[in-house]
């Protein structure tokens, strides 16, 4: 998957389940961030940027990373 | 059971996307009661929510030291726009070119910075060629830009409704807009809003409609929501005029091996310092000089440059479709130009997130060479389809206006047109709703229609997916839609695409209902543009038919490569149902 979350710094603020243009991510039965859709990203990145604890990582997976020799 | 909630306001929003959010700032200015409906959310939703760095503009201060004048810019506009992405009026050409100054700088207000001290033109300003003869495009520190313009739309006043994505545009009686109908992307839930004059200012490129090929996406196999063009289908399904969409289809051309999102290279983000090379170091695109504004002869060497630039890419496509290997090359760009191109991404939509990936991959541009290669899909261009609208952004029924890349008619507008004719329609939205006495009601037939559908979704457990949809459309798009075109080809692509029409969804959830409407309005506009393509008459530009022995083949062109005299095209939906032309002398054109 895409989107990392490193739950050891997420303050589960939900700027990235408010922001995402997608509407991509979700709450689970506790009420905390989670990738629900992760297929629907096309990483344009804004989770990333707006999470104040910098918790996420957005990756390029391999089949889809810009190749360079 | 899905339950109905109903407000009014004098002006209607859909999408808050660039043209969106200046849209409702400009109306709000106009002391306008406004509502914004996004399905997203405005602070990073549309084609410039992870930034924008550039936005081309006439820019006086520079501009009229080096002689380039606005009709200079009106030509070169006219040219890229009607040649290669169909037709459009003139006047709206002209409205940019004199506007665009005063508005794409109105940014400054809320805090978007676009002057810079080092700058060595005038006014700060650090300017870059795009499209046309001399630099236009203002460079500038457009990451946060969504942001910014989200914080203003609050401060002003602006009702924002986050997660409400429009499915239809409710008419009254005599045909004129009256709102428009939403559904709620996470819960059971469908927003009315009733208002004296609904802007539509929704994604604009059809890019959804294939599998992604086009630079806004990123190799995926899915393309992104602010290209799925869905005010084509709000605007025809509520009888107003869409325009050009017989000329979306087109071959890809260059792309980066395993990555498609090439921003413009050699040039574009890559500008100055790259270039292009072959297999044995030969350069076949030469780098750029960012010439000084203080040299003599700036305009002209700035044209010379350009004018080599696109012979020499030229060649370079040629030496692709060859099967020759060629690679994106930085090898020789200093420190600074290093710099500038980083600094550049940082404020590019998605680049941001490419230097991310670089820096986790400990990627030196310098060292790397990019392969480039010739992307044999179907590309869809959007740049000048949409709703047909005049330079006031009005549409062709009563109280209906279109912005941005929503607007049809208008050329390669893109993110400077968002600004500009968001601007416009705004303006022109709030003045004529400040004439109106009362706020009509909305349609209970359509409100009742939109909630059967939704309910009909999520009861139907033997229906499709929207995933399979969107993919059996693409399917269809891509073997059928490819040019050049022949009517035999189109009938047999609509008889597949209204065949997938009256296959069933299912959807699980109301972020799934949502999706559901989304590839509905996609299966709508391949109608459409199958539609248009087998209307159309004319062979123009980059659209071509054959087999049809009525269709004529007349190009006119000026002395400067200018199409004339042809006809503007609006298609529209009868009231049997069917789509038809109506004819457009273009105004001044």
């Amino acid at each position: 998957m895409s989107i990392r979350i490193d739950y050891e710094k997420c303050i589960n603020c939900r700027i990235c389940y408010e922001r995402c243009p997608e509407g991509l991510y979700g709450l689970d039965e506790n009420g905390k961030v989670f990738v629900k859709y992760p297929e629907e990203c096309w990483l344009c990145g804004s989770c990333q940027m707006d999470c104040p604890v910098q918790a996420i990582r957005v990756r390029y997976s391999v089949n889809n990373k810009p190749m360079f020799v | 059971m899905y339950q109905v909630e109903s407000f009014q306001t004098e002006v209607l929003v859909i999408g808050g996307g660039l043209s969106g959010c200046m849209a409702a700032i400009k109306a709000r200015e106009q002391n306008a009661e406004v509502i914004v409906l996004e399905s997203g959310n405005t602070y990073r939703s549309g084609n410039a929510g992870s930034g924008v760095d550039h936005l081309y503009s006439y820019v006086p201060p520079v501009h009229e030291v080096i002689g380039y004048t606005k009709d200079e810019m009106k030509r070169d506009m006219e040219k890229v726009a009607m040649f290669q992405f169909g037709i459009g009026y003139k006047e709206i050409i002209d409205r940019f070119v004199e506007t665009s100054f005063e508005r794409i700088t109105s940014l400054e207000k809320y805090g978007i910075k676009m002057r810079f001290e080092d700058s060595h033109l005038k006014d700060g300003f650090r300017l870059i060629p795009q499209f046309h003869s001399t630099p236009t495009s203002i460079h500038f520190e457009g990451r946060d830009i969504k942001v910014k313009l989200t914080e203003e739309m609050k401060a002003q006043g602006v009702r924002i409704m986050n997660h409400a994505n429009v499915v239809e545009i409710m008419t009254d009686d005599a045909g004129g807009a009256v709102g428009a109908i939403a559904v709620s992307t996470r819960e059971d839930k469908i927003i009315v809003v009733e208002a004296k004059k609904t802007i539509i200012a929704t994604s604009g490129g059809l890019g959804r409609l294939v599998q992604p090929a086009n630079a806004t996406c990123t190799g995926f196999d899915k393309a992104s929501t602010p290209n799925s063009g869905f005010g084509v289908t709000l605007a025809m399904n509520a009888g107003a005029e869409v325009t050009n969409l017989e000329f979306v289809f087109n071959d890809y051309g260059m792309g980066f091996l395993g990555y498609e999102f090439c921003v413009g290279a050699p040039g574009g983000s890559w500008w100055p310092a790259g270039r292009a090379v072959d297999a044995e170091g030969n350069v076949i695109v030469e780098r750029a000089v960012d010439y000084d504004i203080n040299e003599p002869d700036y305009k002209e060497k700035y044209i010379e440059q350009i004018r080599k630039y696109h012979r020499q890419k030229k060649e370079m496509q040629d030496l692709l479709r060859q099967g020759k290997q060629m690679y994106l090359d930085l090898s020789e760009a200093t420190d600074a130009e290093i710099d500038y191109i980083k600094w550049c991404f940082a404020h590019e939509g998605k680049c941001w997130l490419y230097l991310r990936n670089l820096e986790y991959d400990k990627v030196d541009l310098r060292s790397v060479r990019i392969p480039f290669v010739m992307n044999k899909k179907v590309s869809v261009h959007g740049e000048s389809t949409g709703v047909l609208v005049n330079a006031k952004c009005e549409a062709t029924i009563p109280d209906l206006y279109a912005a941005g890349n929503a607007m049809g008619a208008g050329g390669q507008m893109v993110a400077p047109g968002a600004v500009v004719f968001g601007w416009e329609a705004g303006m022109q939205a709030a003045l004529a709703a400040g004439k109106m006495r009362e706020i009509p009601g909305g349609s209970k037939k359509q409100i009742q229609h939109v909630v059967s559908r939704a309910e009909n979704y999520r009861k139907n457990s033997d229906g499709e997916s929207w995933q399979d949809m969107e993919k059996a459309l693409q399917n269809i798009v891509q073997n059928l839609a490819m040019m050049p075109f022949e009517d035999k080809k189109m009938d047999d692509a609509l008889t597949l695409v209204r065949a997938l029409k009256n296959t069933g969804f299912y959807a699980a959830d109301a972020h799934e209902v949502s999706r559901c409407f989304e590839v509905l309005s996609l299966i709508e506009t391949a109608e459409a543009v199958f539609e248009a393509i087998k209307l159309r008459k004319e062979n123009l530009g980059a659209f071509r038919k054959l087999g049809n022995p009525d269709i004529s083949d007349h190009l006119t062109y000026d002395e400067d490569g200018v199409m004339k005299g042809t006809k503007i095209y609006g298609l529209y939906r009868s009231e049997s149902g069917s789509l038809l032309y109506n004819e457009h002398i273009p105004n001044g054109n």
